[in-house]
């Protein structure tokens, strides 16, 4: 190869390694044949390393590919970063700048996809702060009309129990993403089913709390349902029962019982189930 | 000499001049640095368990510095014989080519797995005093002990000693065909890239059935699957069932990729002009 005047022979252009094809194909199908072989050797440990739902995530959203693209890229790192652009968002949150906020925490969260602090956090910043900066930032509570200012509330509350609904897909088990979009529903919508609804999922995913369920079946005594809130709070409890929850179960109930009034739509009811869950541990012969 | 002799003879060589190299020692004392700073920057965390933490920290480090020096130290060490003519003197005498590749090889990633042993015993050495700790509060609270598996961890860092092989295999393959260092640097790290997305890339051809894509997808397998490693979480912190058996056959896998890259690079640089 004769090099061109002023060019070092060191820096070889591309197009001569491209110009070897045969050995080029040679060494390429030699490479395929041996990856096809070793393939199967390495899909157990890369399937355990992808992250919690990858491929449910992937098929609902493609922002999962980028993060997929940095989890690769910056292994543990990644987690560090996070941590840094969540910080980041945190001073951008204190001078009330929404888009800032936003930039800084989607990519916290595209580092860290699977973080439940920084998802439930930044679901609240949706729902709670970033409606009154937008008012603000309008001309303030004085100058918005306030059917303006309750239709900024309800499109960010949206958003936010949107964010959560997306969350849910990833992480289907999360009772706090659950337990956060049913306070946004009940807080900012004023929307007492949908409320209701996130209680009753939350009171059917494994770690199932006690006091979701109370308050869906309180909910559903209240809208004159008691036959299904009976049947329904019943079956919650058969299946704590079923778990080998029922002691724990029991202490539960007693101590929420205890703080709420005796006037509370699910009071009789969870006497109730407290007596279901003393007979299901006297037949185990369950000391108290 | 018997030509493993020989192979040896050339590995420490190697070892011995990368170990001279300024870059190496700062990149091992950055990395080991970052490692040490976990119980500083554990103030940091949000969301994470602070074990979880240190572990990604450390052997995030580890990931970064070993993988740059996996590219840099083979392609540095080989270009200098060529450059400096000194590999033509080798070659005259009876060593084969490939002896000489392999000899590279093994004493690059010699040197690499001593990077990983110093990162991770500061890394481990750091979570196992902290989960001792951990563990006495949550057993004086009735509470259950944070999961810490020392087994699981010796088994991850052989996977890192493994796959910074891979990542050294595949940038000598790269030297062993290429007439520039800069063309080597930089297809070392794009081979370093595509290895740690590629798995991206089939779980999303092999989403949905079609010819091509599954073509596509099989065709990626040329690429060795770097991801395969990453299992720090899975074997050191399982939250069920460690995937110890995937992990070893991870280990053969990157093994099996290793000697096939050497074998293919001896290939191509048995006919290359010198």
């Amino acid at each position: 190869m004769d090099a061109k005047p002023g060019v070092q022979e060191d820096s070889v252009p591309f197009s001569v390694h491209a110009r070897r094809p045969g050995r080029f194909a040679l060494g390429l199908t030699a490479m395929i044949l041996v990856g096809t072989a070793l393939g199967p050797l390495a899909d157990g440990a890369a399937r355990a390393s992808y992250p919690k739902n990858f491929a449910r995530s992937l098929a609902a959203s493609p922002e999962a590919a980028g993060e997929g693209v940095l989890v690769g890229a910056l292994g543990g790192l990644r987690t560090m970063t996070a941590d840094i652009f969540w910080l980041r968002a945190y001073s951008m949150w204190e001078r009330r700048e929404r888009a800032s906020c936003t930039t800084y925490a989607r990519v916290a969260l595209a580092l860290a996809p699977d973080n439940r602090f920084i998802r439930e956090g930044y679901a609240q910043w949706l729902a709670y702060d970033f409606p009154v900066w937008s008012i603000r930032d309008l001309g303030g509570m004085n100058r918005v009309p306030e059917p303006e200012q309750e239709a900024i509330h309800r499109r960010d509350s949206r958003a936010g129990i949107a964010f959560l609904e997306d969350s849910l897909i990833r992480d289907p088990d999360t009772t706090r993403y659950l337990i956060v979009a049913s306070q946004i529903a009940n807080i900012k919508l004023k929307d007492e089913e949908l409320a209701a609804g996130f209680h009753r999922r939350a009171a059917e995913t494994p770690s199932a709390p006690l006091f979701s369920a109370a308050l869906y079946a309180g909910y559903l005594i209240r809208h004159g349902r008691s036959d299904e809130a009976r049947d329904w709070f019943l079956r919650y409890i058969d299946r704590l029962i079923a778990q080998g929850a029922g002691h724990r179960g029991a202490l539960w109930i007693t101590n929420y019982r205890s703080m709420i009034s005796k006037d509370a739509p699910e009071y009789e009811l969870l006497g109730e189930g407290i007596r279901r869950l003393d007979l299901a541990g006297e037949a185990r012969g369950d000391t108290k | 000499m018997s030509s493993l002799s020989r192979i040896l003879l050339v590995a420490a060589n190697t070892a011995g001049e990368a170990a001279r190299q300024k870059y190496l020692i700062v990149a091992g004392a950055l990395a080991a640095a970052v490692a040490g700073l976990a119980s500083v920057l554990r103030a940091m965390n949000f969301g994470d368990s602070e074990l979880k933490f240190t572990a990604d920290l450390g052997f995030g480090a580890l990931f970064f510095f070993g993988s740059l020096l996996a590219v840099v130290l083979p392609v540095h060490l080989f270009f200098s014989e060529m450059d400096n003519r000194t590999a033509l003197t080798l070659l005259a005498r009876p060593l084969r080519r490939w002896e000489f590749l392999t000899g590279k090889l093994l004493g690059v990633w010699a040197l690499l797995a001593g990077l990983v042993l110093l990162i991770s015993a500061v890394t481990l050495g750091m979570i196992a005093v902290r989960h001792a700790e951990i563990a006495a509060i949550a057993e004086a609270a009735g509470y259950r002990a944070p999961v810490f598996e020392t087994g699981g961890a010796a088994l991850f860092v052989l996977l890192q000693v493994v796959r910074l092989g891979v990542v050294a295999a595949i940038t000598l393959f790269t030297c062993a065909y290429a007439r520039s260092a800069l063309f080597s640097y930089g297809a070392g790290l794009g081979w370093l890239v595509l290895g740690q997305t590629v798995w991206l890339a089939r779980e999303w051809l092999l989403s949905e059935s079609s010819v091509w894509r599954t073509g596509l997808a099989a065709a990626l397998r040329a690429i060795p699957d770097l991801q395969a490693f990453n299992l720090a979480d899975a074997l050191i912190f399982p939250a069920k069932a460690a995937p110890v058996s995937a992990a070893w056959q991870a280990v053969v896998y990157g093994v099996l990729w290793i000697a096939v890259l050497t074998g293919l690079g001896s290939f191509l640089f048995k006919n290359r002009e010198l």
